[in-house]
């Protein structure tokens, strides 16, 4: 490899990271650019709102910040950049008492089977908006477990453990939380 | 099957953890019922949906001032740092103290320093080496990074636990003047903390080397000491 292709290599996340530690603000700016919009996202379909989920945004960054010094390059930091966001929303969701296993707004209420002549409006086409309207209605613990099973990919065992429930108890919040959202997505094709 | 355990089992259906039999079962009813077969195509588009379009993410509404948010809450928190540790008066170390004093003795207290020190060599001598035999005797065993990172909690736990009990002791001589508004406010929120404590060290027993965990709980610890004190005053 030639020295100007050494040069042109991008710093990795690690690289940036060594340099965030000792307080190099330049390399933690790079850091927030390549990584900013993976924690605000996630942050907004955990929350559902767009104000909260910038609050909290900001506050991943500042802990990052705080502990950048303690990443060892052990794992990909995006790994660990998410683990510290989701964790930060957890802990916000406990500081405001909000029951990871709530159901419904109004309780536990059982999904209604869906019979063939109730509804003969069939679902529209998902797209972004629509879903992620639907998604910012669902209540604090179906919203949770389904952004990070459906739409972050997280097995329900990992779920399980950073929520500390049982793995039925993700299947079954992340069952309810689908139904809940295809009754949503239908609605706003009524309202249309 | 009936519909009610048919919806039960679409989700395991979608996401491919059917066993081979229950599949079977439920293909055939999903081929009778038209209301389920409906159930199954919106939650498939849904997750479908959901997976094609991973990693695919929005940008805060003004990404540029969030960070200047961020810049000015790490450069005022780096500042503060900064003023304490110049306000601080520097420690005197050990040795610059040890040598800067004036050594006066009289005679009996020089003999007296110098058999003192013997007597303190001598008994060193042989407790380190009975500990060296005995070192020797039994297989040395090296302490795991595991039981050195509970060790850390533990200390850094006992040590904010002191501070959370006199504060506590404080709150508890004033808690007969508040009203039961503000005891129930306070209940409340130690409550959630007290949680918070709870699930960080579940956390870090299974495993002691996660440090998102003890972020959390030293976190949660030091909020409770802050509310504590801050109700002490009330």
């Amino acid at each position: 490899m030639t020295a100007a292709e050494t040069e042109t290599q991008p710093v990795t996340d690690y690289g940036l990271t060594q340099r965030a530690a000792q307080g190099d603000m330049g390399a933690f700016e790079e850091l927030y650019q390549r990584h900013n919009r993976r924690v605000y996202s996630l942050c907004l379909r955990m929350m559902g709102n767009v104000s909260e989920a910038e609050d909290l945004a900001q506050e991943v960054f500042i802990q990052l910040f705080r502990k950048i010094g303690s990443f060892r390059g052990e794992s990909a930091f995006t790994t660990w950049l998410h683990r510290l966001t989701v964790n930060q929303v957890l802990m916000h969701f406990r500081k405001r008492g909000v029951k990871m296993e709530q159901t419904t707004e109004d309780g536990e209420t059982p999904i209604q089977i869906v019979k063939g002549t109730e509804n003969p409006n069939a679902m529209p086409v998902v797209d972004r908006i629509a879903l992620d309207k639907a998604i910012s209605q669902l209540p604090p613990g179906y919203r949770t477990v389904f952004t990070l099973h459906d739409i972050e990919g997280h097995e329900h065992e990992e779920i399980a453990r950073m929520l500390g429930c049982s793995v039925g108890t993700s299947k079954s919040q992340l069952h309810k939380a689908r139904m809940k959202l295809r009754g949503l997505l239908r609605q706003q094709k009524v309202k249309e | 099957m009936n519909c009610e355990k048919c919806q039960d089992l679409i989700g395991d259906l979608v996401d491919g953890g059917l066993s081979r039999e229950d599949e079977t079962t439920l293909s055939l009813h999903l081929e009778e019922c038209l209301a389920c077969a409906d159930v199954r195509n919106d939650l498939e588009s849904i997750v479908t949906f959901c997976r094609n379009h991973r990693g695919e993410y929005s940008a805060p509404p003004n990404a540029d001032a969030l960070w200047l948010r961020i810049r000015n809450v790490i450069e005022a928190e780096t500042q503060l740092a900064a003023k304490v540790a110049s306000t601080r008066p520097p420690a005197k170390s050990f040795w610059s103290g040890w040598m800067s004093r004036s050594w006066e003795l009289s005679m009996p207290q020089l003999a007296a320093s110098a058999a003192a020190i013997i007597l303190v060599v001598s008994l060193g001598t042989t407790v380190g080496l009975r500990r060296w035999d005995n070192a020797r005797a039994t297989e040395p065993v090296a302490s795991s990074p595991r039981s050195e990172a509970g060790t850390r909690v533990h200390d850094r736990m006992w040590q904010q636990q002191q501070a959370i009990n006199y504060w506590n002791q404080r709150v508890e001589t004033n808690k007969v003047r508040w009203n039961q508004g503000m005891r129930d406010t306070f209940e409340r929120n130690l409550k959630v903390i007290d949680q918070a404590v709870n699930d960080s060290l579940n956390e870090l027993n299974r495993d002691p080397h996660d440090e998102v965990s003890e972020e959390m709980l030293n976190a949660a610890l030091n909020e409770k000491l802050a509310l504590l004190r801050e109700f002490s005053d009330l």
